[in-house]
Formats: C-alpha cells, sequence, structure tokens
C-alpha cells in the first residue's frame, strides 16, 4: 500500500526521471549514432576492392599504430609533380582511411619544389615535414633531415616488422638514399638520409613501327644510331629522327652523361668530401663530338627542348627516336596523349667502347628535423614506400613506376606484367639497375649554378665550337666558383 | 579541353537546432582533368543554406588561397580536406527545413615545360543541393527542467489528492 510518506519520494523520483528523460530524449534525435565498420569495407564504401592481402595486413597494422600518434596528426609531404608522385596521390586515401592521419600532400613542378622547400626550411619553418629531393640536389638539404636509421630507433613502435632497409634496390639506396652516395654497391659508411621514392632512368625510346616495316633492328652502338639518323631523317615530311633537350641546363647535362659513361669518362669525381670537375679527358670529347654529331638528324627546336618537350615530340609522332627518361613510357600508349599508341619500343641505350650506360637521377624522401608530426609522417613514408604500394604504383597504367622495393619483383602479378610490351620500359630500367650501367651525376653543392655553366657551354658546342675547347673553359669556370665541397 | 571530374564528399548533419551552428566536414577530390590540363589552381567551394521560402539564412566560402586551407597545385588525384567548416544560419528567417547547396569553382591550367603556368581556364561554376536539414526547436535545458518540474508538480498534486480520496473512502 502506498501510503502518504513513500508517495512523496516517489513521485520526486518519477519527476526528475521524466524532465531528464525527456531532455536527453531531444538531445539524442540530435546525435548520430557510432557506426563500426572493418577497414575492408571502410575500404570497399571508398571503391578500393580487390586489394592484396600483403597490403591489407599492412593497412590494418597501419590503422592500430596510428592510433598511438596523438599530437602532430597532419604531415605536409612536399613531392615533385612527376608520374610517381601523382600515383601514389592516386591511392593515398588508402592511408587516410587506415590512419585517420590527415595527411597533406603539397605537389609542385620540380623549380618550385626546390625553391619552396628551401626556403621554408631554411628559416626553420616547420612547413614539411617530409619533403623528395633529386639525388643530385641532397647536399642542400642534408642538414635539415632526420637519419632513417635514427627515426627506427626513435619509432621502434611504429616501425613495420617486415620494413627492412635492404629491401631497397641497392643502387637505388646507395646512389639516392645514403649520403655521402656510396657509389660502389659494398662500400661502407654514410647514413640514409632519404628512403627511395623514385628511380628515373634514361632509356632508348624507338619506333617499333618504323623498324618493323624496314625489316631492320634497332641500333645496337652510337655508331649504328648515327647511321639509322641519317636514314631515317625526313624534315619535308615534318618526322626528324631524333630530338635532343638542349634547351633545358639539367636536360643537357643528363643527356650527355649516357654517352660520357659509355665511352669511359665521367663529368666528376666524388673525392674525399669535395667533388672534383674531370670532364676535359679525351673520353670525355670523345663523347661529346659523338653527340654533337647528331645535330644535322635532330629537330632544330631542340635548341629549345628539354625532356618534357622531347617526350611530346615523340608521342605526338614527330621523331623516331629519344633518349628519354622511363617516366616518359606511360603517355606513349596513351589514347588521350599520343598518335604513336603501342607503336613505340624501349631498350637499353646504344653502346660506346666501353658498354651501355643509362643516366640514373633517382629521388627520395627525407623526414625533416624539426618536424612536428615526425611519427605520422614516418607512418606515410612507411606506407608510400611499402611493399604492396610499390605494387600498385608499378602496375598503374598512368605511371608504370619502376619498382624501388626488391620484394615487389617477386610479386606474380608484377612477374606476369613485366612480360607484357605496355611494361616493357619498367623491363629495361630493371635490367639496366640489376646490371649496374649506370650513369649518375654527384649531389652537387650549388647545383643550380653548376648546371647554368655547363649548359652554357654544352649548347655552345652543340652550335659547332670546339667541344675540347667547351669542355676545358667549363672545367675552369666551374673551378671559379671554388671547391664543390659536401 | 574536354571534362573534368571533381568530387566532393559532404559529411552533414540531418538536424540542427536552431540558435545552434551547423558544423559541416568536407573533402573535395579532384579525380579527372583533361589530358591537356595539368593541375587545378584555384578552387573555391561555396555553401549557401536556404530556407523553405528560398531566402538566403547563411554562405560561406573557402579556397585553396587561404592559409588554413592552402595548397598550390591540384593535380589529379588530389584529396583536399577534410575540412570541418561552421555556419551560423540567420536563424530570423523562419524556417523548419534548410536546403543545402554547393558552388564549386576552379581555374585549370596547362603549363610549359618549366612549370610555369601558361594557360588558365575556368570552368562554368557548378551548383548542386546537397541535402536537407531540419531545424529544430528545442527547448533548453532551463526551460525543460521548468516544464518537467511543472508536470512532475501536477501529478505530484493528483496523485497525493487520489491517495487522500483513497484512504477517506476506507
Amino acid at each position: 500500500m502506498i501510503t502518504r510518506r513513500k508517495a512523496v519520494p516517489l513521485i520526486a523520483g518519477a519527476a526528475a526521471a521524466a524532465v531528464l528523460g525527456s531532455y536527453g530524449l531531444l538531445m539524442a534525435r540530435n546525435s548520430s549514432g557510432i557506426q563500426s565498420r572493418s577497414l575492408r569495407e571502410v575500404l570497399e564504401e571508398a571503391g578500393r576492392t580487390g586489394l592484396s592481402d600483403r597490403y591489407l595486413e599492412f593497412l590494418e597494422w597501419l590503422a592500430e599504430v596510428s592510433k598511438k600518434v596523438g599530437e602532430g596528426r597532419e604531415p605536409t609531404i612536399a613531392l615533385m609533380s612527376e608520374s610517381t608522385a601523382l600515383a601514389t596521390q592516386r591511392i593515398e586515401r588508402d592511408f587516410y582511411l587506415a590512419t585517420g592521419i590527415n595527411s597533406k600532400l603539397d605537389i609542385s613542378p620540380y623549380p618550385v619544389h626546390v625553391s619552396k622547400t628551401l626556403s621554408s626550411l631554411g628559416v626553420g619553418a616547420s612547413i614539411h615535414d617530409a619533403v623528395a629531393v633529386e639525388s643530385f640536389d641532397i647536399t642542400l638539404y642534408s642538414r635539415f633531415f632526420t637519419p632513417i636509421e635514427e627515426v627506427m630507433e626513435k619509432f621502434r613502435d611504429l616501425t613495420y616488422g617486415r620494413f627492412n632497409l635492404q629491401d631497397f634496390n641497392p643502387l637505388a639506396l646507395n646512389l639516392v638514399g645514403v649520403y655521402p652516395p656510396r657509389e660502389k654497391v659494398d662500400t661502407a659508411g654514410g647514413t640514409v638520409l632519404l628512403l627511395p621514392f623514385s628511380s628515373p632512368t634514361m632509356i632508348h625510346f624507338y619506333r617499333r613501327d618504323v623498324y618493323e616495316q624496314a625489316g631492320m633492328n634497332p641500333p645496337e652502338d652510337w655508331e649504328q644510331y648515327i647511321e639509322d639518323l641519317k636514314m631515317l631523317n625526313k624534315p619535308g615530311e615534318g618526322v626528324f629522327a631524333t630530338a635532343m633537350q638542349v634547351g633545358s641546363d639539367v636536360g643537357i647535362v643528363t643527356e650527355l652523361n649516357n654517352f660520357v659513361y659509355s665511352f669511359g669518362g665521367r663529368l666528376f669525381e666524388l673525392g674525399d668530401g669535395v667533388i672534383e670537375p674531370v670532364m676535359d679527358s679525351d673520353e670525355v670529347v670523345e663523347a661529346l663530338r659523338v653527340y654533337t654529331a647528331i645535330r644535322p638528324y635532330a629537330d632544330p627546336a631542340s635548341i629549345s627542348y628539354d625532356w618534357d618537350t622531347v617526350a611530346t615530340a615523340m608521342r605526338r609522332g614527330r621523331i623516331i627516336h629519344a633518349i628519354l627518361w622511363q617516366d616518359f613510357a606511360w603517355m606513349m600508349d596513351d589514347p588521350a596523349r599520343s598518335m604513336v599508341v603501342n607503336k613505340v619500343a624501349y631498350k637499353k641505350n646504344p653502346a660506346g667502347p666501353m658498354g651501355s650506360f643509362h643516366q640514373f637521377v633517382g629521388d627520395g624522401v627525407g623526414l625533416v628535423k624539426n618536424s612536428k608530426n615526425l611519427s605520422a609522417a614516418w607512418l606515410w613514408l612507411q606506407w608510400a614506400t611499402e611493399v604492396g604500394t610499390r605494387i600498385m604504383l608499378t602496375l598503374d597504367e598512368k605511371s608504370k613506376v619502376v619498382p624501388v622495393r626488391m620484394s615487389v619483383l617477386t610479386d606474380p602479378s608484377i612477374q606476369s606484367a613485366l612480360n607484357r610490351h605496355e611494361f616493357g620500359s619498367v623491363q629495361v630500367v630493371k635490367e639496366v639497375l640489376d646490371s649496374g650501367q649506370v650513369a649518375y651525376i654527384p649531389p652537387l653543392p650549388r647545383a643550380n649554378q653548376v648546371f647554368f655553366i655547363m649548359g652554357k657551354y654544352l649548347r655552345s658546342a652543340w652550335a659547332g665550337s670546339d667541344p675540347r675547347k667547351a669542355l676545358k673553359e667549363m672545367k675552369r669556370e666551374i673551378e671559379s666558383i671554388g671547391p664543390l665541397l659536401y | 579541353m574536354g571534362t573534368s571530374k571533381y568530387r566532393l564528399v559532404i559529411d552533414l548533419p540531418r538536424e540542427v537546432v536552431v540558435g545552434g551552428e551547423l558544423k559541416i566536414s568536407f573533402t573535395l577530390y579532384l579525380d579527372e582533368l583533361p589530358p591537356l590540363k595539368h593541375y587545378s589552381g584555384y578552387v573555391s567551394v561555396t555553401f549557401t543554406l536556404l530556407s523553405e521560402d528560398g531566402r538566403t539564412m547563411a554562405r560561406k566560402t573557402v579556397n585553396n588561397h587561404i592559409q588554413d586551407y592552402k595548397v598550390d597545385y591540384m593535380y589529379p588525384g588530389h584529396r583536399w580536406g577534410p575540412y570541418t567548416i561552421t555556419i551560423n544560419p540567420d536563424y530570423s528567417i523562419s524556417s523548419s527545413r534548410a536546403q543545402l547547396y554547393v558552388t564549386l569553382e576552379s581555374e585549370e591550367y596547362v603549363e610549359d615545360p618549366l612549370g610555369i603556368p601558361v594557360i588558365a581556364t575556368r570552368p562554368n561554376p557548378t551548383t548542386v543541393p546537397v541535402g536537407e536539414i531540419v531545424l529544430v526547436q528545442v527547448f533548453p535545458l532551463f526551460e525543460t527542467v521548468a516544464l518537467g518540474l511543472s508536470v512532475a508538480v501536477a501529478v505530484s498534486i493528483l496523485m497525493y489528492w487520489r491517495i487522500k480520496v483513497r484512504k477517506r473512502t476506507v
């Protein structure tokens, strides 16, 4: 029986419950429910299906460890607008969906990238947490980066168990990752400042259809190459035998370096803490003579061309041959960009007396010392260089990125792709890197100044001045700016 | 020069309490540019909230030149965001629901071999409806407590009166 004494607290309790209940009910209407979904479901909803088990396993690890990253979850990654970076960006949402880390990709053309990143790093502004660097620019950046080994030690619990520096292509790691670079794979010393990100390598692009129609084989050495150029140059029909990168300082130097190595010469030698210009040797003189002998059969507009414009001439069907960066190969078979779809083939460069050599300018990504998002940037960098990620980048039709991780090459999908014509350029670069037949320019301090001087004298030789005299004067002017210390 | 494809993913509350802020999260993906274009150098996203009778309750624009949203180049594949913006609608405009529209503007560039932009094109701005938001009239805590207490007092009086009546009957 309810007495008056009992009734009062009961009624008060009911009233309080009613008040709280009604308020809670109103508030609940305004909040959304929390849904719990697996990472695989989240990725599938974003259209990311068919991902490999290994990659998913890595993403699940990322999802778990990224919870430990408290502060600093917005790393800014500065990359150059080249095919590897753009392909990475296309799948970068995987990293975001797995970790919730809001990484920002700041992708710019090379000259803008260098000036933007160096100016902010130089004044100590922590705008970028990870920065891509061309191998020959590393001297400009080295003091701003934390060695990767230190990062691995500092963030042991944020380092993937299967991450292994030894799995990176040894050539790419030694010439791009290690500073000072190791020109020989078995050399000791140096620390890893950059993780190799891409491996731009120059190879021989040629029109397969033209050679098939003529019943000829492509040239094997520079002598045959020039003979073929003579035969194929038909300016009256709007077709030139080739085009050259004479308009760009970096372009003409890197293009020539393929010849220089094949004749047994060197433009620079890496000494103990100093880079010596040695480009006045007989071998380099001979290489430059052969290089300039191509001029009569090249598109005369080569005087204003760089690698982009040579690639454009190739994909528009205006030239038959090009010594060009493999990164452009994907464009040749893109119907939206190319008039020579399925007509271009790839091979090693023509050989000189010392064999066939290929200019290599890899780039890598370093972690900035004063970064406020270092742990998040480290997770991002592991994702960007992880084997599963790299398999997708290689198979990406719009990039065909050369693998920088050795394990990528053991993947069945990659092995199968490398046998297909569309991936012929990747196969050629793989063979080049495996054989170590690379031409290389060491990390130059004041690189812009040195390239400017070299471009000036090489263009003069290309236009007809004496190669020996041009190279002697080039060396003297480079020496006049002081020792190239690194 | 071809078609560009942008994808805007918006996280929008179904309801907003009248008097409160409206928080909208968005991410813009640049999925595709025509082959001849290299990047988008300027994007602007404008959110417009309209009442049932078409009056503007709020408008907010963000673009990639604003410091907090800054990015210089957007190449195909770029993810801009997620960002969360706060909008304060004009609640003096009476409406039980509001419609959110978003307008996208962009400038797309072709660059020369040195990376210098040489041709800028401005595709026609596109406006699309995003969704409807219910404007909820919620009693604030004080009013809710006052109302609840007055109901409780009324119920107490009623029950006390019934107990008293039952006792008297017994």
